[in-house]
């Protein structure tokens, strides 16, 4: 009895040793995932907001910015994980000279954003970033 | 046996060779002094100097011909000795031969008295004659020839003097102002055409005059009896012979050198030419051949290639040299001086500017008017035109182009014209053209001062103005003869009795017999007119028959005499009559109404007469004005530039558009040798734009040099003149100035709208639609303002061409005189079948193109081996895709720009200014990174974000499929904008509707700055709503 009952111990360390391992690994390929996402996003995206039409006009750098968060949203949405749930929020765009910072949040699962319950995310990533010409 | 002289004249052969035309070339052997060889040989004999003391060549006659020896040209015969020549004005000037043989024998046209018909085919010419063409200028009763002070004496002496030498080196280069004045004078225009050049050649055919005469004994004596004298090529000549029949000919034909090979081989085709067969076996004796009709020989002939004659090249033939003095009808050096810069390395300027020689321009003036056949305008009679003046006018055209300072970046713009008018665009300028006229008053006909002849002015002012008071006197005293009438001083009258009353009218021819009235005495009377019955007998009128009775009445006249003074002493007179029964026996033009119409028709004449006097008087006056005020519009002087440049997507040719500014002015100067003006008024321009030709301001008397002259003032009825003085302009000469100067620019609304692709067009209609909410709709785009020409983003860094145009359309103006009125049979600027300058006019330059921020990503522009879409071979362009040549960085809010140092780095020019955020300046970096949003670094994610969005699985998927719509293009440029900026995405505001995302609920509205618009597009960066 006493043997089974170290077995039975051992058996379920390991699945808790395995559930760890897993939930560690999950947040931190998340994590990863998310940051790097959110990195490759920002620049595609900020590239892309570049508004071409001042450029001709006056020979300034400028972004367009609601041209950023639609294309960092296209973008973004292109590489997600269909398992999650990302809060994308976004503290600054300014177009001219070109900076933003923003921050994107996941939590494994669904989650009812909208039911008014406080949420808690597993992960979270803040990114601050330029455009800046060759100096 | 006769004995017979024979005398060469003119051509005195002694050539070396003229060699090297096209095929195979001319050659001459004759190395002879025949004075000394052949003055006699048995019974014939001729001597071969003349006027010369050696065997000279002194003149030759030219033709040009084509390949088959077809005539091109008219011929004509040119010597160079004035003493042959008689009656030339001088070089290139035509006289007639003058060889004291008023019977010699040539050919002509007509085949007059000593002449031979002109040829119709050729049997003893060196060209083939057309049916009824003439050769060239020796027709009529003597041959006409052309004196030409250049050409060389040709004989057997240095290669210096031989026809080879002078025609194939010097001809087209050293006397290239003759050549082109000989071409003139034939007629020849295919010069500047390859096609025809290259199959034609310059006959050149030495002239030979001879006598022949033999010496007879008279009295004693010895005299020469000449037996005829020719005129003519060496071919030409043994041709008369023996049509003239001349017994002699074949005398000395066989047997004198001089004819059997001398004259034949003074020059020579070595090769079949112009349809002429090669002398490659040199007889002895060419007798036969010279009259041969089937085959004949390039002899006493050379041929000349027009191509290595007149050192042409794919552009056209000769020099273009500008200096060279034309000939032309004045004498004098009309052609304008030429300064033109075809590319900006040499000069950004150019200048054309007729001659300052105004005694050569004054030359011109009897040319007609506005025709300006040799360079100068003169305004024709409706503009100006009168006693006292003639105006010619020069004109300078200056222009000033931009050079290749021009750095522009490539994705950006440039204006033309426009410098410092646009900020910091880059600008090419300037475009400038300045047309100057000066026009000058000119002298009269006859008249050998440039002035304005006041002197006739004040001498025919005076004469009409001593008219007007003639006139005037005149018509005074009719109205006081009218007055008269009225106004009786005497009376006289006189009775008269027996007047033949006729009781009706007789016919004429009728006779009848009745009882005369009087003494009642039957006779025969005769009805010689209706109103005439004459005594048979006596042939007197008498009254008789029935139908005439005797009136015994007696009546009386009464004359009335009138007087009136019509000025102080001087009376006008008149006389009417009376009679009873109403004036019946008183001439209607002398009763007193017959008397009143005949003075009313006088005072009618007279008012006439002085109203014409006057306006004669002050006419006068107004060409006197009309010389001193008279101003050129200068309309013609419009030029059209267009300007192309070098882009691969927006290069192309653009015409430019100008504005233009007038001014006008007139330099009065008091003596005809005055080099300062007395003094100068400044016209105003208005109205000049929709003038024409000349206006004038005759009006003004001012600010010049001014007399007085005496002017007759006439009013009020029997009233005498008084005199006032006149003033008038008395300058000796004026010279009017008119500038106009264009300042050009890019048309209205090119390439003003760039819409979010980048891509530029002239009009918002061009910009393609995108589709917003299944709508098409035009894409977002921004109103730059004004005119610019893109450069290409994807241009790679480097040099550009670009360059301006000015001649289409007319040069400097269609009607302007370099291009209208250019004389196109001389070398003159614009005549455009001389001057091709339609391409050689071209002004390039260069811009510098920086690939700053943009860089090229298409293959071809990377190797610069970009083609474009009309180049079937190489229709690989660049799409204009771009790639943003900005560095992508993640920053610290704290530290943005770390340098290896520690210490910081400089940051991108981007990053450099500063801004204004809510009334404290900052800079870039403080305002928008270490103070972003007003808040310190990091702080700025405590705040309200701007945007916050959930994307569950769901709304990913949608997005996803969204962008599947879209072919994965996130360049969809579905965005409302005002005027290119604030743009709002479609898809973000129809985001939530549409599933693509869901908002939080501590920010359900999407953030501070979600559907912000124009007006807190930037204020809802700095909301704090305690986020």
């Amino acid at each position: 009895m006493k043997e089974s009952f170290w077995g039975a111990f051992v058996v379920f360390v390991g699945l808790v040793c395995i559930f760890l391992i897993y939930f560690f690994q999950d947040v931190t390929n998340t994590d990863e995932h998310n940051y790097t996402l959110l990195k490759e996003t920002t620049e595609a995206a900020m590239i892309d907001s570049v508004d071409l039409t001042a450029y001709r006009s006056d020979g300034t750098i400028k972004i367009d910015r609601e041209k950023f968060v639609e294309n960092f949203l296209r973008r973004f949405a292109e590489d997600a994980s269909l398992s999650k749930t990302y809060v994308i929020t976004i503290y600054d765009i300014n177009e001219c000279p070109p900076k933003v910072s923003l921050k994107v949040g996941s939590t494994a699962g669904g989650a009812d954003f909208t039911s008014g319950k406080v949420i808690s995310f597993d992960i979270e990533n803040k990114l601050d970033a330029i455009l800046e010409t060759p100096y | 046996m006769k004995k017979i002289k024979m005398i060469l004249l003119l051509m005195i052969i002694s050539i070396t060779g003229i060699t090297a035309v096209k095929a195979g070339g001319v050659q001459t052997d004759i190395a002879t002094d025949p004075a000394s060889t052949v003055p006699c040989s048995k019974s014939l004999c001729y001597v071969t100097i003349f006027p010369g003391t050696k065997a000279y060549i002194q003149g030759v006659r030219l033709t040009v011909v084509d390949s088959s020896g077809n005539r091109v040209t008219n011929s004509i015969d040119l010597i160079n000795n004035t003493s042959i020549v008689a009656g030339s004005n001088g070089n290139l000037t035509q006289g007639y031969l003058n060889y004291g043989e008023s019977d010699a024998t040539y050919f002509s046209a007509n085949g007059g008295s000593g002449q031979l018909k002109t040829l119709s085919k050729r049997y003893d010419r060196n060209e083939l004659l057309s049916t009824g063409a003439v050769s060239g200028n020796y027709y009529g009763n003597s041959p006409s020839v052309y004196f030409w002070a250049n050409l060389p004496d040709f004989y057997n002496g240095s290669a210096s003097t031989t026809l080879n030498t002078f025609f194939k080196n010097q001809f087209g280069s050293t006397y290239q102002s003759d050549m082109l004045t000989i071409f003139s004078l034939i007629g020849y225009k295919d010069f500047n055409n390859a096609t025809l050049r290259k199959n034609e050649y310059l006959l050149v055919e030495p002239l030979v005059f001879m006598r022949v005469y033999k010496t007879i004994t008279v009295e004693n004596k010895k005299t020469n009896l000449t037996l005829g004298a020719f005129y003519g090529t060496g071919t030409e000549i043994y041709s008369m012979l023996a049509t003239d029949g001349n017994p002699n000919v074949s005398v000395f034909a066989s047997l004198k050198s001089i004819w059997k090979s001398e004259i034949p081989l003074s020059i020579y085709d070595t090769a079949s030419v112009a349809g002429l067969n090669a002398v490659t076996t040199k007889y002895d004796n060419w007798s036969s051949y010279m009259l041969n009709n089937s085959t004949r020989y390039g002899i006493a002939s050379g041929h000349v290639w027009m191509d290595d004659l007149y050192s042409c090249s794919s552009t056209g033939c000769g020099s273009t040299t500008t200096n060279t003095v034309p000939t032309n009808p004045y004498g004098c050096n009309t052609k304008p001086t030429v300064d033109v810069t075809t590319d900006c390395t040499n000069s950004t300027t150019g200048n054309i500017s007729d001659t300052t020689d105004w005694a050569c321009i004054y030359k011109t003036d009897s040319s007609t008017a506005d025709q300006l056949d040799y360079e100068f305008y003169h305004p024709n009679n409706s503009s100006l035109s009168n006693s006292y003046c003639r105006v010619v006018c020069r004109e300078d055209i200056n222009y000033f182009l931009s050079g290749n300072g021009m750095t522009v970046d490539a994705g950006r713009r440039f204006t033309i014209g426009t410098s410092g008018d646009y900020g910091n665009d880059a600008s090419l300028a300037p475009v400038k053209f300045v047309g100057t006229s000066t026009c000058r008053t000119a002298p009269l006909s006859g008249s050998s001062t440039a002035t304005i002849d006041v002197a006739k002015f004040v001498k025919e002012y005076n004469a009409a103005n001593a008219n007007v008071v003639s006139t005037w006197d005149n018509l005074q005293y009719w109205k006081a003869a009218l007055k008269s009438v009225d106004n009786i001083t005497s009376t006289s009258s006189q009775t008269f009795g027996e007047a033949c009353v006729q009781y009706k009218e007789c016919v004429t021819g009728t006779k009848c017999s009745g009882a005369e009235t009087q003494n009642k005495k039957t006779k025969l009377y005769e009805c010689l007119a209706p109103n005439k019955m004459v005594d048979v007998t006596s042939r007197a009128a008498q009254c008789g028959c029935e139908t005439y009775e005797h009136n015994t009445t007696t009546y009386e006249i009464v004359t009335y005499y009138g007087s009136y003074n019509y000025y102080k002493d001087k009376p006008a007179t008149s006389q009417y009559q009376t009679s009873h029964e109403n004036n019946a026996h008183v001439n209607s033009s002398n009763t007193k109404s017959g008397v009143i119409s005949s003075i009313q028709s006088q005072i009618n004449s007279a008012t006439t007469a002085y109203n014409n006097a006057v306006a004669y008087r002050d006419s006068l006056l107004v060409q006197i004005k009309q010389c001193n005020n008279f101003q050129r519009v200068y309309e013609e002087f419009s030029p059209n530039v267009s300007f192309e440049y070098d882009d691969s997507k927006y290069g192309g040719t653009y015409s430019l558009v100008s504005t233009s500014t007038t001014t006008s002015k007139t330099d009065y100067y008091a003596f005809s040798n005055s080099t300062r003006p007395y003094s100068t008024v400044n016209w105003s321009t208005a109205g000049y734009s929709s003038m024409s030709g000349f206006t004038n301001d005759s009006s003004s008397a001012n600010g010049y040099t001014l007399n007085n002259v005496t002017k007759s003032v006439c009013s009020g009825d029997l009233t005498p003149c008084y005199s006032t003085a006149l003033t008038y302009p008395a300058n000796a000469y004026v010279m009017q100035t008119t500038t106009k100067t264009y300042d050009y620019s890019l048309q209205s609304s090119l390439y003003q709208y760039v819409d979010k692709t980048g891509a530029s067009y002239n009009s918002p209609y061009d910009i393609p639609t995108v589709k917003i909410n299944g709508n098409y709709v035009t894409m977002a785009y921004q109103d730059i303002g004004y005119s610019n020409l893109p450069v290409t983003y994807s241009s790679k860094e480097g040099t550009y061409d670009y360059y301006y145009k000015f001649y289409d359309n007319g040069l400097f103006g269609s009607n302007q005189k370099y291009y209208e009125h250019a004389d196109e049979s001389s070398s003159w600027i614009g005549a455009t079948t001389t001057y091709n300058y339609s391409s050689s006019w071209d002004y390039h330059c260069t811009y510098y193109v920086n690939q700053n921020i943009v860089e090229c990503t298409d293959e071809c522009c990377k190797t610069n081996t970009c083609g474009s879409p009309d180049n079937p071979s190489n229709p690989d362009t660049p799409s204009d895709n771009k790639d943003i040549n900005v560095i992508y960085r993640t920053i610290s809010l704290t530290t943005p720009f770390p340098g290896e140092d520690g210490e910081g780095r400089t940051s991108g020019s981007n990053w450099n200014g500063t801004a204004n955020i809510n009334g404290t300046v900052m800079s870039y970096i403080q305002a928008y990174i270490t103070n972003n949003r007003g808040v310190d670094t990091s702080e700025v994610y405590e705040e309200t974000p701007m945007y916050q969005f959930v994307l569950t699985p769901a709304n990913i998927r949608s997005i996803r499929k969204y962008n599947n719509t879209q072919q994965d293009d996130y360049n969809d440029y579905t965005l409302e904008c005002t005027n290119g900026e604030y743009c709002k995405s479609t898809f973000l505001s129809g985001g939530v509707a549409n599933g693509y995302f869901s908002f939080t609920v501590d920010n359900n509205n999407g953030g501070s700055c979600f559907d912000a618009n124009k007006t807190d597009w930037d204020s809802c960066r700095y909301t704090h709503l305690g986020g």
